[in-house]
């Protein structure tokens, strides 16, 4: 009797444990989609895998909204540690897409799951319904790159290729130049950047070498002239070129130069 | 030709291959796993099963040998670690370039040997975060490679005895009748450090440093053929 009775005590306090270790993380949950209701401008990313906490951790540094959607307790407890926001759920899910990209004020979409066909349902499932949500899909595989496409992905990202690129660089062979930003990447504090030149701004009529860009550590690669795409002029020469209005400049440099360029534009545009 | 071996035909080590596919290299691809080294040889490279237990098979696809770069990008990071280990001790010269897939192991395969580590989770995520923030670059980039005249990126070794060997970058000009853009290097004094050029820049260029440069194909090849004069 008395060991009947104390199964029944464990049988029911591990029950009542139970019930109530779900009833917190079902609050939990509900209190984190009231959190996520309050931010602007919110980045979801499906999947907190490798790739996922990468980003996230560039986003943090960067002041931007985002919210972790994954079902692992491993990739969970990492989000949980560097306390970002972070939702427990099964992503194929309509409600849960519904509850935490079409009820909030989500402008990008990052699906970094390495299984293509979660990535490709997520997809599917936000376009059918809001097609203006930015979406940015890693493909897993090679073969399925032309699908995303077709599913109207903004933008899709091999890894796999990108890395490559990344490597052949290295030993000496010529890379296609949209890949010199992945290169950059490597080199810390040195990133590549555009610079609109607003009607208006003091720059026009003027040459490089007439301007703050020429006094910098800046590198202007290219110029689009007044922003069209099939007009350019490569490594312009600061003695000679003159700004236009609504030019477009492809510069490299130091982070902090690239900024001081840009807040001096909209301080003439003031 | 340039001897290039790949370890590991992984999605990173297919898509380097696929982008060394010319006749300017002799890619072999060595891989533990029969349907890969299958998938390779269809493929169109040259590819054997390893298991290596020993040093022989390095040998025999020339590490120590006449290869001149080593891509250690298996799905695996032990074995990857492995291979660059026994790979340097093959060759002091050759150049390995080491997968890793958390950012932790790059001091380990640096040690092992490697002269840089790659992520693809990182590239991924690097690009991924580049096109939230900066989202016209990105188109504008792709379309400016899609043009008719080609601008590449190339990284050009500096000759020993060259016209630049020993100069100060502060008393040369060295982009003069040219249009390419230098854009840095890597010091090999440094350790493959990189430096961007700054204009008040006084650094002394050796052979063995690699100038990374912009420019159209035929401009790079121009430079380079003046530099080996």
């Amino acid at each position: 009797l008395v060991v009947m009775g104390f199964l029944t005590l464990v049988l029911s306090s591990s029950i009542v444990t139970n019930a109530l270790s779900e009833k917190i993380s079902t609050i939990r949950e509900g209190k984190m989609l009231s959190q996520i209701g309050k931010l602007t401008n919110l980045i979801v990313i499906f999947g907190f895998g490798r790739m996922g906490q990468v980003l996230a951790e560039e986003l943090k540094k960067n002041h931007k909204n985002f919210v972790v959607v994954d079902l692992s307790d491993e990739n969970l407890t990492k989000a949980k540690e560097l306390e970002y926001p972070y939702v427990c759920a099964d992503a194929s899910n309509y409600n849960i897409i519904n509850d935490i990209v079409f009820k909030n004020d989500v402008y990008k979409v990052v699906l970094t799951t390495n299984n293509d066909a979660i990535n490709l349902s997520i997809l599917l499932t936000i376009k059918a319904k809001k097609r203006d949500i930015g979406i940015i899909a890693r493909v897993n595989s090679y073969e399925n790159i032309k699908k995303f496409y077709i599913a109207k992905a903004d933008h899709v990202i091999f890894p796999y290729q990108t890395v490559a690129e990344v490597a052949v660089e290295y030993i000496g062979n010529s890379v296609r130049f949209d890949t010199i930003d992945n290169i950059l990447v490597q080199k810390e504090s040195i990133t590549l950047d555009e610079v609109s030149i607003p009607k208006g701004s003091d720059y026009i009529g003027k040459k490089i070498s007439e301007t703050v860009l020429d006094s910098l550590s800046i590198t202007i690669i290219v110029i689009f002239k007044k922003g069209d795409r099939e007009n350019f002029v490569f490594n312009p020469d600061p003695d000679r070129y003159r700004f236009d209005a609504n030019d477009l400049i492809i510069i490299i440099g130091e982070e902090k130069d690239i900024f001081n360029i840009k807040d001096e534009i909209s301080r003439q545009m003031l | 030709m340039r001897k290039i071996v790949i370890f590991g035909y992984s999605k990173t080590g297919r898509e380097i291959a696929k982008l060394l596919l010319n006749d300017e290299y002799d890619v072999t691809v060595i891989d533990e796993n029969p349907m890969l080294v299958a998938l390779a040889n269809e493929e169109g490279f040259f590819a054997r099963q390893t298991t290596l237990k020993d040093d022989k098979v390095l040998t025999e696809v020339g590490i120590g040998d006449g290869a001149e770069v080593l891509f250690c990008v298996s799905d695996d990071d032990s074995l990857n670690l492995f291979v660059t280990f026994s790979a340097r001790n093959l060759d002091k010269k050759i150049k390995i370039l080491t997968k890793i897939i958390k950012k932790e192991d790059k001091k380990k395969m640096l040690l092992a040997g490697a002269n840089r580590t790659i992520s693809p989770y990182n590239v991924g995520a690097a690009k991924a975060f580049r096109i939230i923030q900066k989202p016209k670059l990105s188109r504008v980039l792709s379309k400016f490679s899609a043009l008719k005249n080609k601008i590449s990126i190339r990284e050009v070794v500096i000759p020993e005895k060259s016209f630049l060997d020993g100069v100060s970058l502060n008393k040369v000009d060295i982009s003069k009748d040219t249009n390419l853009i230098f854009l840095g290097l890597l010091s090999k004094k440094m350790g493959e450090k990189f430096i961007f050029f700054t204009k008040d820049i006084s650094y002394k260029l050796n052979a063995g440093d690699i100038l990374i440069v912009i420019g159209s194909r035929k401009d790079s090849r121009i430079f380079e053929e003046k530099l080996w004069k």
